[in-house]
């Protein structure tokens, strides 16, 4: 008889809220949530692989939508609202400790759980102490669920911060950064990183069962018009 | 040029492009008809690197040398290709018929947006409930063992004329539940004939492989085994099952057997899709007692969609 364990792989979304979001770019990001719900019931079967999660951070850092299967009748998608600074290192603390919480409840229920992947979307530098938010980065990417990590920066996004923060940076299974273009629209750029998101959600949630790293990125060539693809040794 | 073959040109201007994939294009050619296809085309233009190497010709004359009836049925139960099309001497794509209006669902995707969705067969194995509540069916047992049947009837037709699907899976079959429950296979590509390599590299999807390496019937008969599996075990992480047991609450003794025995590691052990087919037909009395009967499809017809001649656009056949 075969074994009925399963695969889940947990996908996290981070998503700015500082002051800065407020505008445009905030009623795209909020277009986010119902943008995976309508791409799911659209590839139901992908809620047998995929689990969702929306952490959004300003001056501190909320679990908006625990990690749950979207397509499930009892989950609700809640409104993203402004909230001042942009701590990078609360995003981080709040990201490492529901990554544990969460992988240890999926392995509880009987499931084997891939390495989860994060989406970051920034439109700012941090405004917390360098030191302090390497650290909480250095805490994130160094326990053994530690996630593949996707930074996207849009706006007056640093690339040379966003580019430290490609996890796994070098290897086989090295991550990408997405960045809005010069000139672009800040708004129309979230819009487009939301759709490399989702697309990113289905391939990797397609692929799982042909042992992948469990996160698979859009090729260069499909990437939507304004965002561009950059490894983390593009910024020195 | 041959009679399976056609140059570009022939098609006259290509209308609206239907869909995109890895390997290629999707386009109306309204402009087109064949003595041998009863509904409208589409040429499907493949990306460079992505025209089959060989093998389509294969395919495509299987066809042409059936006789009527079965190539009426093959039609129904699969957007064969029916033509190669060639530019400048290359192969640049093939005609298909398009796929019928009554195997799509319009519907409101759960951010209220509507849209028009392939039934896919991936609809079947996901928890009912949730099926309706994402603008699905969400067919009765009685249903799902009706689309069994034909599933089974096509495969039988498809073996006994030495073809081999291959890739079975969640997204290359789609289901109609109006008339008789029926399936329809859509994605040919990866359709060869016994003893000659395939039209592309006959892959695996993910949760479908099978125990053995090499495709053949037997493998086909191991995937319409999770096919059924999963169609008749709807629910939470169906679509990944692999345990008969799944199904047991809605098979009679016999079924449980020939599911096992069709997921068995020994291709040798696995029933052949007319096995299936008679297990199913003499389901049929119960069934009819537990569901309104309905009527059969005209046999001549091949419902679609069809050129409205006053607007000129493509509207359902009724």
């Amino acid at each position: 008889m075969e074994s009925e364990k399963a695969k889940i792989l947990p996908f996290y979304v981070l998503i700015d809220v500082s002051a800065s979001m407020s505008g445009r770019k905030l009623d795209e990001a909020n277009q986010i949530m119902p943008q995976v719900v309508d791409a799911l019931a659209q590839a139901p079967i992908l809620a047998d692989k995929v689990r969702f999660c929306v952490i959004d951070f300003g001056s501190d850092a909320q679990v908006r939508l625990p990690l749950c299967d979207v397509l499930d009748e009892h989950s609700s998608l809640p409104p993203l609202t402004i909230r001042g600074a942009t701590s990078y290192a609360a995003a981080f603390r709040v990201l490492r400790s529901e990554i544990e919480i969460n992988v240890k409840q999926l392995k509880a229920d009987g499931y084997l759980v891939h390495r989860p992947a994060v989406f970051f979307i920034s439109d700012g530098e941090p405004t917390d102490p360098e030191h302090e938010w390497r650290t909480a980065f250095g805490e994130l990417t160094g326990f053994a669920t530690y996630p593949n990590f996707v930074p996207c920066g849009v706006d007056q996004a640093n690339p040379k911060v966003l580019a430290s923060l490609i996890h796994p940076a070098t290897g086989p299974k090295q991550m990408q950064m997405y960045l809005m273009e010069q000139g672009q629209n800040p708004a129309d750029a979230i819009a487009a990183i939301a759709e490399i998101l989702i697309s990113s959600m289905l391939a990797s949630g397609q692929s799982m069962a042909q042992g992948s790293s469990g996160m698979i990125l859009p090729a260069k060539q499909d990437l939507p018009a304004g965002i561009s693809a950059h490894s983390s040794d593009d910024f020195v | 040029m041959s009679t399976h073959t056609i140059g570009l040109s022939a098609l006259g201007p290509l209308g609206e492009q239907l869909g995109v994939g890895g390997q290629g294009r999707v386009f109306l050619a309204p402009a087109i008809t064949l003595d041998d296809v009863a509904g409208p085309l589409v040429y499907k233009q493949y990306k460079p690197g992505h025209v089959p190497p060989h093998g389509l010709s294969a395919v495509v004359s299987r066809r042409l040398r059936m006789d009527v009836a079965t190539r009426q049925r093959l039609d129904r139960l699969a957007v064969w290709p029916v033509r190669i099309v060639e530019q400048a001497g290359a192969v640049s794509g093939v005609l298909m018929p398009l796929i019928p209006g009554q195997f799509f669902e319009d519907r409101y995707l759960p951010s209220g947006r509507p849209t028009r969705s392939l039934r896919e067969v991936q609809h079947l194995f996901i928890d009912p409930d949730r099926a309706l509540r994402l603008g699905m069916p969400a067919p009765t047992t009685a249903q799902r063992l009706l689309v069994c049947r034909d599933f089974a009837a096509a495969l039988h037709l498809l073996h006994r004329n030495d073809l081999v699907i291959g890739d079975i899976n969640a997204k290359n079959a789609v289901f109609r539940l109006d008339a008789r429950p029926s399936v329809m296979i859509v994605d040919c590509d990866a359709i060869r004939i016994k003893g000659a390599a395939a039209v592309v590299k006959q892959l695996n999807a993910p949760d479908w492989e099978p125990p053995e390496d090499t495709l053949t019937q037997a493998t086909d008969l191991y995937k319409f085994g999770l096919f059924v599996l999963r169609c008749l075990g709807p629910g939470a992480m169906a679509s990944v099952s692999r345990d008969p047991a799944r199904a047991n609450a809605v098979l009679a003794p016999e079924g449980r057997t020939l599911l096992r025995a069709s997921l068995s590691h020994r291709p040798a052990d696995r029933p052949t899709a007319q096995d299936w087919g008679r297990f199913f037909d003499g389901l049929q009395p119960v069934v009819r007692r537990q569901s309104a009967p309905a009527p059969p499809p005209p046999a001549t017809s091949t419902p679609g969609w069809k050129r409205d001649p006053k607007t000129k656009r493509w509207v359902q056949a009724t």
